[in-house]
């Protein structure tokens, strides 16, 4: 015990005159009697019988040398230096990645890490706290520190497996900042172990604790799925598949294309520990409809990445009228073999060809009326435009693009050049999609349940037709008139796990 | 005869000191003695021995049954009562004067039955000493003798039996004493009791040997030894001793009734003639 204060110690002296003081005061009367004999007898057996009499006589005196003593320990503030366990912060990092939605571990993987995180919050004192992080494919902090084990305990229990690659790496880095924050944080991690080598994080003075879960690592999933048209025959496609082995040991396992539960491809394949491998099938232009892919890996333990799936669209010829159109255009929009382009003259247009065409482009002359319903561009402000043109603009500066609209997919605005275009005065129901300082330069929208393309320049009075944003731009505005989706598109595709 | 009232004594004439026990004394007196005597008083026949005296054949035992035997009588002897007065410190005032009082009666009465009486002042030592009187005209050197005992000193009552004078003949001891000594009482009054024929113990205590009359914070000291006890005393603590005392005085009985020693508890609250002329006769001390 050491003293705050020691020199509060000196008031116990004052000890010495209260004794003395008492002693002085018990000034006893003298009486003789014939014998103390039978006293001391009596005494004797007194202090047997009550042996704390001595001590009740001078009860007052005691009890002024209890307060003096309490006194002074308050004067001297006595304290205790001993190491006396703080309360523990635990951050509990649980991986929610696919990986954890594996069977081997009934009912599954996370099931299991939660069950264990529970206990850990179980071994909680009351305090305690502990935090929640969720590492998926997203990192969350599910829980802030809390010393509420009900709140973790349900959160715990609420949390599923996403379906997609999660970064533990990132969980555990929230973690350890976390812990250097707060200093002498403990860290908890419940993952089957998939987030790869974490050795590289730094530590600091954070205590890691990993807790493993689920007996295996024999896992083999399907990371990347797409379908592209085939460079080499314009009305084909190919499957690119990739897939990759996760666990320690090569797999050999097997990819298998069904479109619509139709095999149409098989390969065997080794798949070396994180080596992904990238397969190729290539699909007659005459397939389509739903795509599945299949890998069958003996052992595997999460089922979950064996599968994917895509929409492969059926190849449609689109037949496109270009009204008054420069060779550049033409050539542009013939550069898709699915498109079949047919080019007449504005005066020669008939409206049995506007009938016949799935969208027409209207580059010179007069957009005739009547068109209604209809899917068409018009590139440049020409007579008979639903949007009604001011005066000029000259050299109007891009301010910026509708960069996910169909028509402007993987096409770049900001450095077109154009020497004069047409201020809008009404839009005529339209929706600007390229901006500029002297007001919309591209607009796009529906008119009466048809789709419109407007240009507010003559693409000739600009560099447009000299980028490969031209091309682009009007394959793309085929895809979204005639479909609505892009026309680079072959297949929709979704991200496993992607919201 | 300032130790007792005329009309006490009076009264105490016509008393006697009783005896438990048959003695033998040097002088014929008025008491039976254990030697078959010379007295007219038939006591029993026993065989003929040589050299009985021949004076004593019953002869008429003798004609009837023809053997020879020899009659007993009773002889009368006289005793030595001896008066030992406990005269240390703690007997100072009120118990020595009592004890002196009803030593007086007691000697009173045995002087007037041809008793021899001592009388003796005893402490750690034998302080003073009367040497055996007889007949009522020694009573005066009696009551003298008794007022001439003095407190003082400790008690040492084995120590101050050695020194007494040891008397011929039988006797009986009477000891007037408050017992309020270190050593336990047995070993001083056997060795009395061995001396004497009988012993009779009067346990003299006064009111502040029962129940002192004291209170608060006190400082007892001993009369005898000048030891101090320091004390707080209060009526419960006072209630405690006094029943201490009672069951030491008790005790002390009980090993006197052991020993076959006569024991009377005196109070000296009590008055004389209360005790003498009733108490003592009812206990058979006095006839």
């Amino acid at each position: 015990m050491s003293f705050a204060t020691p020199l509060g110690l000196l008031l116990g002296a004052l000890a010495v005159p209260l004794v003395a003081m008492y002693l002085l005061k018990l000034r006893r009367r003298r009486v003789e009697v014939p014998s103390t004999l039978l006293w001391q007898t009596f005494l004797r057996s007194e202090r047997l019988a009550t042996p704390f009499e001595r001590f009740r006589r001078h009860l007052l005196l005691l009890l002024q040398l209890l307060a003096l003593l309490l006194l002074t320990l308050a004067f001297a503030r006595p304290y205790l230096q001993t190491d006396v366990p703080l309360a523990r912060s635990v951050v509990l990092v649980l991986d929610t990645s696919a990986s954890m939605g594996a069977t081997d571990v009934r009912p599954t993987r996370l099931k299991e890490a939660a069950s264990q995180a529970r206990q850990a919050v179980d071994a909680l004192g009351p305090a305690d706290e502990a935090m929640l992080v969720v590492a998926g494919p997203s990192t969350e902090v599910r829980v802030p520190f809390t010393r509420d084990k009900g709140k973790l305990d349900a959160a715990l229990g609420a949390q599923t497996a996403s379906e997609a690659e999660g970064s533990l790496r990132d969980g555990l880095q929230l973690a350890l900042s976390m812990a250097r924050a707060r200093g002498g944080v403990e860290v908890d991690v419940f993952s089957d172990g998939g987030g790869g080598d974490l050795h590289d994080l730094p530590l600091g003075r954070a205590r890691l604790r990993y807790v493993p879960v689920g007996r295996g690592d024999t896992n083999a999933g399907i990371l990347a799925l797409d379908l592209r048209r085939s460079p080499v025959a314009d009305l084909d496609r190919e499957l690119f598949v990739t897939v990759e082995g996760f666990g320690r040991a090569p797999l050999d396992g097997t990819v298998e294309v069904y479109v619509d539960d139709a095999l149409v491809g098989l390969r065997n394949e080794t798949l070396q520990p994180d080596a992904p491998v990238h397969l190729v099938f290539d699909l007659p232009g005459t397939l389509s409809g739903q795509v599945r892919v299949k890998l069958d890996v003996p052992g595997d333990q999460l089922a979950d990445d064996d599968e994917a799936w895509l929409v492969m669209s059926p190849l449609t010829l689109r037949r496109v009228l270009l009204v008054g159109g420069d060779a550049l255009t033409a050539r542009a929009l013939s550069a898709d073999p699915r498109v079949r382009l047919t080019t007449v003259a504005s005066a020669d247009l008939t409206p049995s060809q506007v009938e016949a065409a799935d969208v027409v482009f209207f580059a010179g002359g007069t957009v005739p009326s009547g068109l209604t319903g209809r899917r068409y561009a018009i590139l440049g402000p020409l007579s008979g435009s639903p949007v009604r043109f001011g005066d000029e603009v000259k050299v109007p500066k891009v301010l910026g693009w509708e960069r996910t609209h169909p028509v402007l997919r993987f096409v770049q605005w900001d450095d077109v050049v154009v020497a004069r275009a047409r201020s809008v005065l009404d839009k005529g129901g339209l929706v600007p999609i390229v901006d500029s300082d002297g007001g919309p330069l591209v607009l796009a929208g529906e008119i009466g349940g048809g789709r419109v393309l407007q240009l507010a320049f003559d693409p000739l009075e600009s560099d447009l037709p000299l980028r490969v944003a031209w091309p682009v731009t009007l394959l793309n505005a085929v895809g979204w008139l005639s479909e609505g989706a892009a026309g680079s598109q072959d297949a929709l595709a979704v991200a496993t796990g992607a919201p | 005869m300032a130790l007792l009232p005329p009309e006490l004594l009076a009264r105490l004439e016509r008393l006697s000191l009783r005896s438990r026990k048959r003695g033998a004394g040097v002088r014929a007196g008025e008491r039976a003695s254990v030697r078959r005597g010379r007295s007219q008083e038939f006591a029993d026949h026993r065989p003929y021995v040589p050299g009985d005296d021949l004076r004593f054949l019953d002869w008429h035992v003798y004609g009837r049954l023809d053997a020879l035997w020899i009659k007993l009588f009773e002889e009368e002897d006289d005793r030595v009562v001896q008066l030992l007065l406990d005269c240390s410190a703690s007997m100072k005032g009120e118990k020595l004067d009592y004890a002196r009082r009803l030593a007086a009666a007691i000697g009173f009465v045995a002087l007037g039955h041809a008793d021899r009486v001592t009388v003796a002042g005893l402490s750690d030592a034998v302080q003073s000493y009367a040497p055996p009187r007889r007949g009522r005209n020694a009573a005066s050197a009696v009551f003298e003798a008794l007022e001439a005992v003095h407190p003082g000193g400790a008690t040492d009552l084995g120590r101050a039996v050695e020194g007494y004078p040891r008397q011929r003949g039988s006797g009986i001891a009477l000891l007037f004493s408050d017992l309020l000594y270190a050593e336990e009482p047995e070993r001083p009054l056997r060795r009395l009791l061995a001396r004497n024929r009988e012993l009779h113990v009067f346990h003299v205590l006064a009111p502040v040997d029962l129940r002192p009359a004291v209170s608060g914070d006190v400082l007892l000291v001993d009369a005898e030894t000048g030891e101090q006890v320091p004390l707080s005393v209060d009526e419960a603590m006072l209630d405690r001793y006094e029943a201490t005392v009672h069951a030491w005085v008790d005790a002390i009985e009980q090993t006197c009734r052991r020993l076959g020693i006569g024991y009377t508890r005196v109070p000296t609250t009590m008055p004389l003639e209360d005790l003498v002329l009733r108490d003592l006769r009812w206990a058979g001390v006095l006839g």
